[in-house]
C-alpha cells in the first residue's frame, strides 16, 4: 500500500501542479470585488449632481469576460423629467426645448464622471491582466417626447486597464486620459 | 202766429184779391216775422211740387193679403237657410249625388296606341333606370365616402390610443426600473449593514 502511494505520488503532486498553473492564469475576480466597482458607479452617478442627480434605471451590472476584460454596465436618465400621464396628455414645446438643452449640457458632465468611474474601477481590477481592457457602457434613456438630436442612446468608454491604471498613480498625465480612454457615442 | 191782414197760404197760392193782395205784399215788407213764415210756405211749396205725382192706391192691401205671401221658391230657400238640420240634410245629399255622377261619370284616360304606350314606357324605363343608376352611384359614393372618413377617424382614434398605451407602457417600464433600483440600493445597504 506504501509502495503505491509512493508511487503515485509523484502524479498527483505534477497533477496539482497543472491545476494550480492554469488556475493562476485565469485571473481572480470575485463577485464581492465587481459589486463593490458596481456599488460605486451606482453611487458616483446618484451624487455626482446633488442639487439635480442623474436618474439611475438599471443598476450597474459587472461581468469579466475572460481573455477580454470587465464590462460594466448601466442604464441612466440624464435628468429627472415629467411624462405624459392621463392628467398630463401632452408635453409642452418650450419644456421639450429646455430638457434637451438641458441634457445636452450634463452628457458632458456625465462622460466626465464615467471617465473617472473608469479609473477607479482599473485601481480596484489588480487582479485583471494588464493587457486587459476596462469598459463602461451606459444606456441612455430618453422618452418618447423627447428631442433626441445629438444625444447618444449609449455611451461606450474602454482603456486598457495597465494605462488606466499609470494614468491614476500619475506615470501619465492626466491631461492625456481622453486619448487613453475610448470613447463610443451610439 | 201771423198778423198778416189775411192767410199767407191763401196769398200764395194766389187766391187773394186784387187789394187784399197788396195789403199782404205791404205787410210781408213790413213784419219780419210774417216774412219769414212766407218764406218757410214757399220753401215748402216749392218742395212738394217738385215731388211726382202719384195715383193714390185703389184700396188698401194687409200683409195677410195674398198678395203679400213669399212665393213658394222663395219659402223653401227661407227654410232651407233658418234650419241647420235641412241645411245639413241638403248639404250630404248633394255630396252623395256628386259622388255618385262622378263614379258614373268618371273622366276616361284617353287610351293612346300601342305601339306609344310601348315608346313612352321605353322612354319612362329609361329615364327611370339613368335615375335610379345616378342615384345609387351618388349613394355609392357618399357611403365611400362616409366610410372613408370613418376609416380615417377609427385610424386616427386607434392610433392615439397605441401612442396612450405605449407611453403608458413607457411610463410602467421607467417605474419599474425605478422601483428595481430602489430595491437593490436597499438591498446593498441591508447587506452592507449586517456585515
Amino acid at each position: 500500500m506504501k509502495r503505491a502511494m509512493k508511487r503515485a505520488a509523484p502524479f498527483l503532486i505534477g497533477a496539482a501542479t497543472v491545476v494550480w498553473a492554469v488556475a493562476g492564469q485565469n485571473p481572480r475576480i470575485t463577485r464581492a470585488t465587481l459589486r463593490a466597482i458596481e456599488e460605486s458607479f451606482d453611487k458616483r452617478v446618484l451624487t455626482v449632481s446633488p442639487d439635480s442627480p442623474f436618474k439611475l434605471l438599471g443598476t450597474t451590472r459587472g461581468t469579466y469576460l475572460n481573455g477580454y476584460g470587465v464590462v460594466f454596465t448601466a442604464e441612466v436618465n440624464l435628468m429627472v423629467t415629467t411624462n405624459l400621464s392621463p392628467f398630463q396628455l401632452e408635453i409642452p414645446k418650450p419644456y421639450v426645448v429646455k430638457v434637451h438643452a438641458q441634457k445636452l449640457q450634463r452628457l458632458t458632465l456625465f462622460k466626465r464622471s464615467m471617465q473617472e468611474a473608469l479609473l477607479a474601477a482599473a485601481a480596484s481590477l489588480d487582479t485583471v491582466p494588464a493587457n486587459e481592457q476596462v469598459v463602461l457602457g451606459v444606456s441612455l434613456f430618453y422618452y418618447k417626447w423627447e428631442d433626441t438630436a445629438g444625444l447618444p442612446s449609449q455611451v461606450v468608454m474602454h482603456a486598457q486597464r495597465q494605462k488606466l491604471v499609470d494614468v491614476q498613480v500619475g506615470r501619465v498625465n492626466r491631461s492625456a486620459l481622453d486619448s487613453v480612454i475610448q470613447i463610443e457615442e451610439l | 202766429m201771423s198778423c198778416s191782414p189775411f192767410d199767407l197760404r191763401d196769398y200764395l197760392f194766389g187766391e187773394l184779391a186784387e187789394n187784399e193782395r197788396r195789403q199782404v205784399d205791404l205787410h210781408l215788407r213790413s213784419c219780419g216775422g210774417c216774412h219769414e213764415d212766407f218764406d218757410r210756405l214757399r220753401v215748402t211749396h216749392a218742395s212738394l211740387m217738385s215731388l211726382r205725382d202719384e195715383e193714390l192706391p185703389q184700396r188698401i192691401g194687409f200683409v195677410s193679403d195674398k198678395i203679400f205671401e213669399p212665393s213658394p221658391v222663395r219659402r223653401a230657400w227661407q227654410a232651407l237657410w233658418g234650419s241647420s238640420g235641412r241645411l245639413g240634410f241638403a248639404s250630404a245629399t248633394m255630396l252623395s249625388a256628386a259622388l255618385v255622377v262622378f263614379t258614373f261619370f268618371r273622366p276616361v284616360a284617353p287610351v293612346l296606341p300601342a305601339a306609344d304606350n310601348a315608346r313612352i314606357e321605353a322612354a319612362v324605363a329609361k329615364r327611370v333606370g339613368a335615375a335610379v343608376a345616378q342615384a345609387v352611384s351618388e349613394s355609392e359614393q357618399r357611403q365611400s365616402r362616409k366610410t372613408a372618413e370613418l376609416l380615417t377617424a377609427a385610424e386616427h382614434r386607434y392610433q392615439k390610443q397605441q401612442q396612450y398605451v405605449e407611453q403608458l407602457a413607457e411610463s410602467i417600464s421607467v417605474l419599474e426600473k425605478e422601483s428595481n433600483v430602489r430595491e437593490t440600493l436597499l438591498a446593498r445597504s441591508d447587506l452592507g449593514a449586517s456585515r
